[in-house]
């Protein structure tokens, strides 16, 4: 008797596990490992997707369509309609928003979906691209990879260098939500090949505002993350008459470590911020000959000015558009929280008007394995 | 001769016992609660709230220590005569059944929402009632091995935490007592529901080997789960923005799906799986209780019974009725409301009642 019913009863449990319908093959799923956002001419939304084909009869080892859809979730089916398998978001790496729809306010709205929805992944990188993200989901350069493939390891390794940010769909919707800072990610552009542009700058509201190039995003870098991956600098050495040459003399020196302090006061009706930045340097390149060991510290001078004049640039222009991509707003919050209460949902224009003070201070630590 | 010599448990297993039913749902939602309330000064809350609950929890141990054989369905039905002690013990039962309901109706929606969009919840419900006959049959010294084993086999998860540490912005945190202690002490009663789980003391203290140990095991006990709290709210306050964590309903998964490793992506869904153990070191102890003290009350030996008919009323249940997700923090409100009283109001009147005990019996000797 007591067999019986553990026997019926394993008979039940059995029988119920095939109950579980969310169970997919993966030969029936489309993996969508790119997701693009477009807008057309006439002002419609247009949808992308990008994922592999693992079918040995397939000549193309990579699928690509664009529709027109109203939403995400809408497009999805629209895409089940074409692709083989069932549309999946789980696996997305790339998320790639075009500049017309850039430009456009309240675009983030579209991305609820990627929110609200548990399965979906939320470590996509976001990608501004600069043209019609039709060129880029078509795009196959024979020598390169699956173009989703191709642009996850493009943009994570040109992160590595610092050359852009890698912000992904979770960060940005932290830097959405923040009211102390505006967003920031990643720029792609294509002329033949598909090309890292540096960094895009939004607005509060997510807006477009500005690019910065691979060359000024390490400042941007440094001063949200400190060191992160590798940091190399170079610039011009300040020398008068050196226009003419064809050998320039530049220096270019690996950043090693980075300690930045930020102290945010509210002076005289403005906020206030001071900068104080330890960059512990390593010389990599030095097209002149120079003295390091009696003229060393004549050399941190030089690199000091020019880190401080990249900064007043980058934060000038920022203040300009009215943007906070360095998040001062939360060093605003931290330490003159009763000013910042008052001005909280307007930082961006009170941003402007702050006062924003670098002191770098460098050290060289190395000098190369030559003199 | 013991009581309940074949039913021991272990100064561990009581420990881990009641850090068990401690660390359910609560670790889910809290940050966003304590954030709502009292922003990111809301981990302060957590120690306040964790103090109150460890001096609740002695009170409730000293009141024990007065009948150590008894449990408390004998005690109560001591204090208030048979009929009017059956009653109370029955109110006690309501409630421990409120909390099972509540644990597992919150568990199979969060399958449902996360894991199994698509599968009816009552093949859920199904597939977890045969674990929980399984280990709840054993009575309280399986339930103690099993809330040990879980404990361990959950360890790694504060580990595989730590590899977000770089992401985290800890300027979030400051200023510290942004807006005075008001927030603060408002967004302790949000704590209150996380901690409760310390009154089933008052069912495990009777079984407990050595009971010299009960005191400090309690207070070990809640400071472990005031220690896993106050790291999960650290953290997602660290990493969400003071602005955006108030948009999760479930911070702490929030959390988790950002975790990406080279072999592994979506540790958030391994982690949901590990979490339901979690969960069922919660809902297994209510349960049982629950079966325990109806078969107390009608005088049953055996609660396997009891047992049965329970889990069959919950597939039924399961079965004819999903609840919506505002009917599920309805009665997650409710709970906290009702455990309220239950975990800081009746041990402290329960400790006067029995001080009032003692004299009436001594008098009685005389």
């Amino acid at each position: 008797m007591r067999k019986a019913l553990h026997i019926l009863l394993s008979i039940i449990v059995l029988l119920s596990l095939p109950g579980c319908m969310d169970r997919i093959d993966l030969e029936d799923a489309t993996l969508s490992l790119m997701v693009g956002l477009d807008l057309n001419e006439k002002n419609e939304l247009l949808y992308y997707v990008s994922s592999p084909v693992f079918n040995r009869e397939a000549k193309v080892k990579s699928e690509e369509y664009g529709i027109r859809a109203e939403s995400l979730r809408q497009a999805r089916g629209r895409f089940d309609e074409i692709v083989s398998g069932v549309t999946l978001a789980g696996k997305i790496q790339v998320f790639c928003v075009g500049k017309r729809l850039l430009e456009t306010p309240d675009w983030f709205r579209l991305m609820d979906v990627v929110y609200r929805d548990a399965r979906f992944s939320v470590n996509a990188r976001m990608v501004s691209f600069d043209g019609p993200v039709h060129d880029l989901f078509h795009s196959s350069p024979p020598t390169k990879p699956r173009i989703a493939l191709h642009l996850t390891k493009l943009i994570d390794t040109a992160n590595r260098r610092n050359v852009t940010v890698k912000t992904t769909m979770q960060e940005l919707h932290r830097q959405m939500y923040e009211k102390g800072m505006t967003p920031s990610i990643t720029k792609l552009d294509k002329n033949k090949e598909v090309k890292v542009m540096g960094t895009a700058l939004l607005t509060e509201k997510g807006a477009f505002a500005t690019l910065i190039s691979g060359d000024e995003t390490p400042y941007l870098q440094m001063l949200l993350h400190g060191k992160i991956g590798e940091i190399s600098l170079s610039m011009p050495y300040p020398d008068g008459q050196q226009d003419k040459k064809i050998v320039k003399k530049r220096i270019s020196y690996f950043v090693k470590g980075v300690d930045k302090k930020i102290k945010a006061t509210y002076v005289d009706g403005r906020f206030q911020f001071d900068v104080d930045m330890k960059l512990r340097v390593s010389i990599s390149e030095r097209q002149f000959p120079f003295d390091m060991e009696k003229d060393y510290v004549k050399m941190e001078k030089v690199i000091e000015k020019e880190i401080l004049h990249e900064y007043q640039k980058l934060i000038t222009k920022c203040q300009k558009l009215k943007i906070d991509p360095f998040g001062f707003g939360l060093y605003a919050r931290a330490h003159a929280y009763p000013e910042w209460k008052k001005i909280e949902n307007d930082w961006p224009n009170t941003f402007a008007q702050a006062t924003v003070r670098i002191v770098p201070d460098v050290t060289i630590k190395g000098n190369g394995i030559v003199k | 001769m013991k009581k309940y010599a074949y039913n021991e448990i272990t100064v561990m297993q009581y420990i881990l016992l009641i850090h068990g039913t401690q660390v359910g749902i609560g670790m889910l939602t809290m940050p966003r609660d304590l954030a709502a309330k009292a922003g990111t000064d809301g981990w302060i809350s957590i120690i306040i709230g964790g103090i109150m609950a460890m001096v609740v929890s002695l009170i409730l141990v000293s009141a024990m220590k007065r009948r150590p054989e008894m449990s408390i369905v004998e005690i109560l039905q001591l204090l208030l005569g048979k009929w009017l002690g059956k009653v109370a013990v029955l109110i006690l039962t309501l409630y421990c059944l409120l909390a099972a309901a509540t644990i597992f109706a919150y568990a199979i929606s969060l399958i449902n929402v996360w894991l199994l969009p698509q599968t009816p919840s009552f093949i859920i419900v199904l597939l977890f009632t045969i674990p929980a006959y399984q280990v709840i049959q054993g009575g309280v010294r399986i339930l103690g091995r099993y809330s040990e084993l879980v404990f361990y086999l959950t360890l790694w998860m504060p580990v595989v935490l730590i590899t977000t540490w770089p992401k985290m912005n800890w300027v979030h945190l400051l200023p510290v007592i942004k807006e005075g202690w008001k927030p603060i002490l408002h967004a302790t009663q949000s704590t209150v529901l996380s901690f409760l789980g310390f009154e089933l003391a008052f069912y495990l203290y009777p079984f407990l080997q050595k009971k010299q140990y009960a005191a400090a095991g309690i207070v070990v006990a809640n400071t472990l789960s005031m220690l896993v709290f106050l790291s999960v709210t650290i953290f997602c306050f660290g990493f969400f923005s003071p602005d955006e964590i108030t948009q999760f309903t479930w911070p702490t998964l929030g959390l988790w799906k950002v975790i990406e490793f080279r072999f592994l992506e979506r540790v958030d869904i391994i982690f949901l799986a590990f979490f339901l153990f979690i969960l069922s070191t919660t809902g297994f102890p209510y349960i049982y209780f629950t079966v325990f003290s109806t078969s107390q009350l009608l005088g049953h030996q055996d609660h396997r019974r009891h047992l049965q008919i329970f889990l069959l009323l919950i597939i039924i249940v399961g079965w004819l009725y999903t609840p919506s997700f505002s009917d599920l923090s309805k009665l997650v409100d409710l709970w906290g409301k009702i455990g309220f009283i239950f975990a800081y109001a009746f041990p402290v009147l329960l400790s006067i009642a029995m001080l009032f005990l003692r004299k009436t019996s001594v008098g009685q000797k005389v």
